[in-house]
């Protein structure tokens, strides 16, 4: 089933896509919900565009270095999957893991405290899993898509030591979407693996100040 | 043979002195307020296949087959039911966080499409919980309604 699937996702994306890579890099738009319609002219977008609910960040983000390992082992992470390397982004699972151990969030607020405790159980548990599922790369995406969304979340509350662009990728999950973050303008996809790893779009640059 | 006889006898011993091994058998009283059933009551079908096919490993009360509380049988229970309901555990599915409860939702209805879950181990006893096609679909759709609702 997921075999089938996925073909016809590559077929997709192969007939979608070709026209997106040379807009991509000019593109800057904000975070708006139907912003894609302007990348993808053909209809099945549309729909994918309407029912998606991912948060946007809200106000600036503080430059803070609090969670410069979360983001290094996120942003390892996000490479190992792009390029296909599920025993690397494993790896990046458990640094991440040690990274929230080693956490400290003396410096936040009682409010930023329970934001930061309410994200960060969540976001443990995906790095757990894809820390366990080296060689179950799907499974590893899976997480990696709900840990992308703890992520934005987590650098909204705790602040960023760079900036950050929040990209999307509209034919994850059958079409529902999956968002992610990097350091570089330049598109790596670590959704869709390395044969489409130019595929998507940046929606938001991330300074924090 | 006097040397298949000594083997029976000390399986025989090693049997039935693991019977004192002590059983902790999932059976708690669950506080209905945070279970899920009780919280995001669903169609009559996804309910039962929920019951049937989920809550022995991933709440707070297992119905236990006859030979579950024979050793070494009781053990590999407890242990299976103890990972279980660390990864979920339906009876206080209301204590998770609203983040948490979606991301449940979302990788139950992933494992149960890909046909992850239920754990083969257990389908192969409990052959009303293995999942035809359409009730993984049904299954799996349901969840990810709710997980789009909350």
């Amino acid at each position: 089933m997921k075999r089938i699937f996925l073909s016809l996702a590559v077929a997709a994306m192969l007939s979608s896509c070709g026209n997106d890579t040379t807009q991509e890099s000019a593109e800057q738009t904000e975070m708006t919900h139907d912003a894609d319609e302007h990348e993808h002219g053909d209809g099945d977008h549309d729909e994918m565009a309407s029912t998606m609910t991912h948060a946007s960040m809200d106000g600036p983000v503080r430059k803070s270095d609090l969670a410069s390992a979360v983001l290094d082992s996120y942003l390892a992470m996000k490479d190992a999957l792009a390029s296909d390397n599920s025993a690397k982004a494993a790896n990046s699972g458990e640094a991440m893991v040690k990274a929230f151990a080693s956490f400290d969030k003396s410096s936040l607020d009682a409010k930023q405290q329970s934001s930061y405790d309410e994200i960060v159980e969540d976001a443990r548990e995906h790095a757990e899993h894809i820390g366990e599922n080296s060689g179950k790369i799907d499974h590893q995406r899976e997480h990696f898509d709900a840990l992308s969304q703890d992520m934005m979340d987590l650098v909204s509350v705790v602040g960023s030591d760079r900036t950050l662009y929040q990209d999307y990728c509209p034919m994850y999950n059958d079409k529902k979407g999956a968002n992610w973050l990097s350091t570089s303008k330049e598109i790596n996809n670590p959704y869709m693996g390395s044969k489409m790893s130019t595929c998507g779009s940046m929606k938001n640059e991330i300074v924090p100040q | 043979m006097k040397g298949w006889k000594i083997a029976a006898a000390v399986i025989l011993f090693v049997l039935v002195g693991i019977q004192w091994i002590p059983t902790h058998p999932n059976q708690q009283n669950t506080d209905k307020a945070e279970d899920f059933l009780a919280i995001y009551p669903p169609p009559a079908r996804v309910g039962t296949l929920l019951k049937t096919a989920c809550y022995d490993c991933h709440s707070n009360h297992t119905d236990y087959p006859w030979y579950g509380r024979v050793q070494p049988v009781a053990m590999f229970l407890e242990n299976h039911i103890q990972q279980g309901k660390k990864e979920l555990n339906l009876s206080e599915f209301g204590d998770y966080s609203p983040r948490r409860q979606k991301s449940k939702l979302k990788s139950m209805a992933s494992q149960i499409k890909d046909g992850d879950m239920p754990l083969t181990s257990y389908t192969l006893i409990h052959g009303d919980a293995d999942l035809s096609p359409e009730d993984r679909k049904g299954l799996g759709d349901w969840l990810l309604s709710l997980e789009e609702k909350l």
